[in-house]
């Protein structure tokens, strides 16, 4: 029952999020023009915008819990893989062959499939990912390819370094409807699949040897949960590049809330990182409206605080 | 013939309201001056937060900043054309195109391809005729100077130093315009041969090619030569011996592609040769 109240809190509260959200914006327009002649394109964008931070959202904040719980590290987050080294470096490559800007999502999609394939490849021994060495893997890649973008901005200039900067910034601005649909796919998948798991997941982060005990065939879930959350996060990075703390602060604060029961957590987790994301989003767009200020730093901005009154009060318990 | 005729009469009228109601944005302060130069005061509806000249520049509403214009203020301002530069905003380009808007980039690497430029935004905004009078007033102000430079004989010609930024230090090469400012005022670009137009230098290669002039192209409240001297090694170099450095002329006339770079091109020469 009380799960039921929080969920349906949680709904309303991104209703909210939502509708503020579509008639706020770096434009004052009446609510009552909003949907009328032109202006309808206005409010298709907010639109798109809001589809995108829920995306974002709920797949980082996700992917978030999946790793923290089967690496059993409160520092895992979804860039862990070096996936957003990788999309990056695909990126600033395709700008300097000079392929059309169209294809750079794609580009980024493959340069983080990549950059995956390689960590899990480098974790992997004998068969068996263990939890360190897929950490210190995913470090590494991230590292060299970082470099190798600085060594390319370093030779190429302005051209690449942009393509960085827009990469490491992140942004919600796709007004790329098909895009967006087509990242939704995989994101909405793979969020359901991991769902399904979740009872897994619960056993998994209470120890591996324990999971085994329960008749768990921890390697096998655990290489289809990496392997899902990459596949997510490689398709989020390619609409919004690399948002940051949304998939390893919220995780850690809904476990606060309500607690580690992966059943629970998942789909509450889903819709309060959507309504982060959403007012984050819509912060960024009107704080200083028409300048726009970078999501992650307003993320990073609201987020620690909140994290940090949860964190002392959690303690006082 | 009657029909022509109210063919004609129906063309007439439709372009002239289309011509009344054009509505440009500009996001880069380099096509914002040619839009002004050309007379467009009223018809620009936005410009970028960058855009800091003419002084009515500052009036107009905000479409966002250079590198990241607003979509939603864009579409409200409902633009016929928004002009842009290349490279920096090469995504954004995308991002307008993607909604449909009609973009042009102007994005000159010498004076030809400016005046090109000029003239392609006098057609698309319907004032071919002030642009041919821009590009004609430019014209005769590079003749001016370059017909005073083309007497420096070859060996007397400066060696310049242009100091695009101090830390990490970087200048400008072939390909930049401000290297074809310099060839223009006669003096010699110590980093013409430079891979990239814009490009890091080390402060040994400065040392050892030995400008006899140095312009720093950026604002500092310090004198110039003061800022210079303070650098290890470089009271060896011939211009901070003779102490022409100089950091007095508005970057923004000097590597803005607009209608003011001839200004600077005069003001360059002054620099180079003061004598005259």
């Amino acid at each position: 029952m009380y799960f039921k109240k929080r969920f349906v809190i949680l709904f309303l509260l991104l209703g909210l999020a939502i509708i503020f959200g579509l008639i706020k914006g770096a434009v004052n327009i009446p609510l009552s023009n909003l949907l009328l002649g032109d202006n309808r394109v206005i409010f298709n964008l907010r639109l798109l915008r809001i589809i995108a931070a829920i995306l974002v959202g709920s797949g980082l904040a996700v992917s978030g819990i999946v790793l923290q719980a089967i690496l059993r590290n409160p520092l895992a987050e979804p860039y862990l893989l070096g996936t957003s080294s990788g999309a990056g470096l695909a990126a600033v490559v395709a700008v300097i062959a000079g392929v059309s800007r169209i294809y750079l999502p794609l580009a980024a999609f493959l340069g983080a499939v990549l950059s995956i394939i390689i960590v899990y490849n480098l974790a992997r021994e004998r068969g068996i990912i263990a939890d360190q060495s897929l950490i210190l893997s995913g470090v590494i890649i991230s590292v060299v390819f970082s470099s190798i973008i600085v060594f390319l901005v370093s030779l190429f200039g302005n051209e690449a370094m942009h393509e960085m900067n827009w990469w490491l910034w992140g942004s919600l601005q796709v007004y790329d409807h098909k895009l967006i649909f087509l990242v939704a796919l995989p994101v909405v998948l793979g969020i359901c699949a991991i769902y399904l798991f979740s009872q897994d997941l619960n056993a998994i982060s209470m120890g591996e040897d324990e999971a085994k005990h329960l008749g768990i065939n921890t390697q096998a879930i655990k290489k289809i949960l990496i392997l899902i959350t990459a596949l997510i996060t490689a398709s989020l990075i390619c609409i919004c590049g690399i948002i940051g703390f949304v998939g390893l602060i919220v995780p850690h604060m809904m476990r606060m809330v309500v607690g580690p029961n992966h059943k629970i957590l998942i789909p509450l987790t889903c819709l309060a990182a959507s309504v982060f994301v959403v007012l984050c989003d819509l912060l960024s767009r009107t704080l200083f409206a028409p300048v726009e200020i970078p999501i992650g730093v307003i993320t990073a901005i609201i987020g620690a605080p909140v994290f940090i009154i949860l964190l002392k009060k959690g303690k006082r318990i | 013939m009657k029909q022509i005729i109210l063919l004609i009469f129906f063309f007439l009228t439709f372009f002239s309201a289309a011509e009344a109601g054009q509505r440009y944005i500009s996001l880069a302060p380099s096509t914002t001056e040619i839009l002004f130069a050309l007379g467009l005061d009223k018809e620009i509806v936005g410009v970028s937060s960058y855009c800091n000249y003419p002084p009515q520049a500052k009036t107009k509403p905000k479409a966002g900043s250079f590198s990241s214009p607003n979509m939603e203020m864009i579409i409200f301002l409902k633009p016929d054309y928004i002009f842009c530069t290349g490279l920096e905003q090469a995504p954004v380009v995308t991002q307008l195109r993607q909604l449909n808007l009609n973009v042009y980039v102007s994005d000159p690497v010498n004076m030809e391809e400016l005046f090109d430029s000029i003239r392609e935004i006098g057609k698309l905004t319907g004032r071919s005729a002030e642009a041919a009078a821009l590009i004609g007033r430019m014209q005769e102000e590079v003749k001016t100077v370059s017909s005073k430079a083309k007497l420096t004989p070859e060996n007397k010609k400066v060696k310049v130093f242009i100091e695009i930024w101090h830390e990490p230090l970087m200048t400008a090469a072939k390909g930049s315009i401000v290297d074809e400012l310099i060839t223009l005022a006669g003096g010699i670009n110590i980093a013409h041969n430079l891979p990239r137009p814009y490009c890091n230098i080390s402060a040994e290669k400065v040392i050892s090619l030995n400008p006899q002039c140095i312009i720093m192209a950026y604002m500092d409240k310090e004198p110039s030569l003061r800022l210079i001297k303070q650098r290890f090694g470089w009271d060896k170099i011939e211009a901070v011996k003779s102490e022409r450095a100089f950091n007095d002329i508005d970057p923004d006339i000097l590597l803005r592609p607009g209608p003011r770079i001839t200004r600077g091109l005069a003001e360059l020469y002054k620099r180079l040769y003061p004598e005259g």
